[in-house]
């Protein structure tokens, strides 16, 4: 019966050559390139949980009293937005669950794509031909960032609500269009009635559907263009060495996203993710201490906090603040990112197609800006929390300030320069011993 | 030889020690822990305690301000001694939180001998946090003290200018505090923290403020962990260490050659 069923479906499509070289495909195997799968199925898990709660959140910010289950905020003025947050935390079953694995699982997919974009970067794999793959890959981090803030907002929080009035300046520090883009964005004046309800529209269904399309597209060209591989006996630029796809990969990528799924679960259930009833809601006059935003916007934040007070005048326009540390640095840091394929080719010479990946040890000069790049963010994303550590040293806000501007001047240089040493060490001695530091742990598996 | 400069050594030592442990004890007088119970009358422990700083008559010396000015009074004593921030053994000692030294009526006697220096400042409050509306406290309490204490009550740091105890001024966390102690903290503002008196919040509100800040205490915890509720900080680490950190090590394991 079910053998006359495919037979019927093949003679129409033509599934089944398809898919028996799809079952035949060959991958890879080496622990990072599961990396973006990881991230694949952080995505899949907040689409799940990310449904279940679109039916219960309201985003309009009419107030009215809130009345419910969580008691000190009974007779206290709220947003529907903000009351049906604590309906879906206090009334609707599993809710608080749901919104908690939905926010885990926000923090770790950033992290995933994060981690998945080193390995890209410190192996050469962004190389001729895959140059697209890295451009798109970007696209879906700074869309994952976008969501996550947009996420974030939601709630209608005070802390994320501070948030939303720092972005809010930030786009009002462009200049020239700034007043009119903030006005345009938001709807008016901060904190404009729309905002939520356009960022209700952005994180569900526009940047959503957007990383869905691109990941589709990332994974089209992986298969077509074929995965990388590390050198290796047998390994050539013209081979891809591995398993395949049937049994052996589908079933460690299905354990995979079993593996993900507990996690999410068992942070979701066991550990609390902004209580955000504890915030209150929120309100403009309010700003709460400590306010930090979720890891991976620390970066910017950090910029914000360790940027001098300066307000630059320059062709007549008045440039506030804010423009520098929140726009010009994500505008370089981006740019950057995106050009760095062509950058290097064009600096190297370097324009031949690569399928065999390179160690960090290959290419020193780019593992060392590698590093010394992290490093630069690695300054800028602690200096997020600078009143926390004031809080815990005892230190005024002020110095710890002080002390992580010289930090991220002095700290990058001197992180590139070593991991240049190290690296060159490295390639020119193959020193085996050292095999086994962490730095060399991408490269393991091509010694076997 | 060898003995007299090992001898040399021990003597230079020990003298060192002693000036260095002479500086640091010369003005500190033993709390007298020992005596309290038996030593109760006020001016005794007044003058035995905080005389040396802050004057016989409460006048102020170099090594601690007037007791006769500003929001100083019953409420104000009650408090620095109550939160054990007074006294201190040193005056350049940061003022902070401490189990306090005295028994409840040693401080009552205080008090009672430190009211002869008339000054100016609140009397004890009666607080009642059972007649407050928490609601109402949620409100007060993120309107008015949430800035620096946090809205979590986990206090934070304050990043004022100006003097160097200023600049390391911290708000501190609210979670050991008696509602007799918030209340008195509000009328005569402690150190850097403005006054709350009667002309700002009624006695209602200050006792729904009360009811909120004995809630932050310990608050719903629903949803698990609360991580020291330092926010996003601590989550972010949590999504990295607890999160990711498994998740790398399980794909280690699963990437390996089968
Ligand atoms: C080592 C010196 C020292 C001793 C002993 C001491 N104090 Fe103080 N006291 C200070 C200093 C210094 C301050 C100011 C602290 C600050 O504002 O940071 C202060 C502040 C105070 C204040 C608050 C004054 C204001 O206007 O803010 C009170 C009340 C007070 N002390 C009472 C006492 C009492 C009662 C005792 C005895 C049990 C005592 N102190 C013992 C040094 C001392
Ligand atoms: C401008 C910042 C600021 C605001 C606003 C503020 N506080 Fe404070 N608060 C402080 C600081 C600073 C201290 C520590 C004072 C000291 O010990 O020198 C403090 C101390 C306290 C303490 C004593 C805690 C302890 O460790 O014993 C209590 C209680 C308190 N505040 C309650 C409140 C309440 C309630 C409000 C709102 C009505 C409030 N504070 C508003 C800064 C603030």
């Amino acid at each position: 019966m079910i053998k006359r069923l495919t037979q019927w479906i093949d003679d129409r499509l033509g599934a089944s050559s398809f898919a028996k070289q799809a079952l035949n495909k060959v991958f890879p195997d080496h622990w990072s390139f599961l990396l973006g799968e990881l991230a694949l199925y952080c995505f899949l898990i907040l689409v799940l949980t990310g449904v279940f709660l679109s039916f219960f959140f309201d985003p309009s910010v009419s107030e009215s009293v809130y009345r419910g289950e969580y008691e000190p905020l009974n007779g206290v003025h709220v947003s529907n937005a903000y009351k049906s947050v604590l309906d879906l935390s206090f009334e609707v079953r599993a809710g608080l669950v749901m919104r908690q694995m939905h926010h885990w699982a926000a923090l770790i997919f950033i992290a995933a794509m994060f981690v998945h974009m080193l390995r890209i970067f410190f192996t050469g794999a962004f190389r001729r031909p895959r140059e697209i793959n890295w451009l798109i890959g970007l696209t879906l981090l700074i869309l994952g960032l976008l969501n996550g803030f947009s996420g974030y907002s939601l709630p209608d929080d005070l802390l994320s609500g501070t948030g939303l009035r720092i972005a809010y300046s930030v786009v009002l520090s462009i200049p020239v269009i700034g007043t009119w883009m903030a006005f345009l964005v938001f709807g008016g004046e901060f904190p404009a009635e729309q905002i939520i309800e356009r960022l209700f529209v952005v994180h569900i269904f526009i940047v959503p559907v957007a990383i869905a399309g691109l990941m589709t597209a990332h994974l089209a060209i992986v298969w077509r263009q074929k995965h990388t591989q590390f050198p290796g006996p047998g390994r050539t630029e013209g081979n891809v060495v591995g398993e395949k796809l049937w049994p052996t990969y589908m079933t460690k990528s299905m354990a995979l996203f079993f593996g993900v799924s507990a996690v999410v679960a068992i942070l979701g259930g066991l550990v609390q993710i902004n209580p955000v009833w504890l915030y209150g809601p929120f309100r403009a006059e309010q700003i709460p201490s400590p306010a930090q935003p979720d890891w991976y916007l620390g970066w910017l934040e950090g910029a914000l906090r360790l940027f001098p007070p300066w307000e630059i005048r320059a062709f007549g326009f008045e440039l506030p603040n804010p423009f520098y540390p929140a726009i010009l640095l994500p505008g370089i840091t981006f740019n950057l990112l995106y050009l760095w394929p062509f950058l290097e080719a064009k600096l190297t010479g370097d324009r031949e197609p690569h399928h065999l990946l390179e160690r960090a040890r290959d290419h020193p000069v780019r593992t060392a800006l590698g590093i010394a790049g992290l490093a630069f963010y690695l300054v800028l994303f602690a200096a997020a929390s600078n009143d926390l550590l004031s809080k815990w040293l005892k230190i005024p806000v002020e110095s710890i300030t002080n002390a992580y501007r010289v930090l991220l001047l002095v700290f990058p240089p001197v992180a590139g320069l070593i991991t240049y040493r190290l690296m060159d060490a490295l390639r020119r001695t193959g020193a085996e011993g050292l095999m086994h530091l962490p730095l060399s742990a991408l490269t393991r598996r091509t010694q076997e | 030889m060898r003995r007299a400069v090992f001898g040399y050594l021990l003597v230079s030592v020990l003298l060192a020690g002693c000036a260095y442990f002479g500086d640091q004890t010369a003005p500190y007088r033993a709390p007298g822990v020992v005596e309290v119970d038996t030593v109760t009358d006020g001016k005794t422990l007044y003058m035995r305690d905080c005389a040396w700083c802050h004057g016989n008559e409460g006048q102020g010396t170099e090594n601690g301000p007037s007791l006769t000015t500003g929001t100083n009074g019953p409420a104000m004593t009650d408090f620095v001694l109550s939160t054990g921030r007074m006294p201190i053994n040193h005056p350049d000692q940061r003022v902070q939180r401490h189990a306090s030294i005295y028994t409840p009526r040693d401080i009552e006697a205080i008090i009672d001998y430190m009211e002869t220096f008339e000054a100016p400042g609140p009397d004890i409050p009666s607080v009642d946090p059972a007649r407050g509306d928490i609601g109402e406290g949620a409100e007060l309490y993120q309107d008015n003290c949430a800035a620096c204490h946090a809205s979590t009550g986990i206090g934070g740091a304050l990043s004022v200018g100006g003097s160097p105890e200023q600049a390391t001024a911290v708000a501190p966390p609210l979670n050991s505090s008696t509602p007799q102690e918030v209340a008195e903290a509000m009328l005569v503002g402690p150190g850097t923290m403005p006054v709350f008196g009667p002309e700002t919040f009624t006695e209602h509100e200050v006792n729904s403020i009360l009811a909120y800040v004995e809630y932050l205490r310990d608050p719903n915890n629903r949803g698990g962990l609360p991580m020291g509720r330092i926010g996003p900080w601590s989550e972010g680490a949590a999504a990295w260490i607890l999160g990711l950190g498994p998740l790398m090590l399980l794909i280690v394991w699963i990437g390996r050659k089968v």
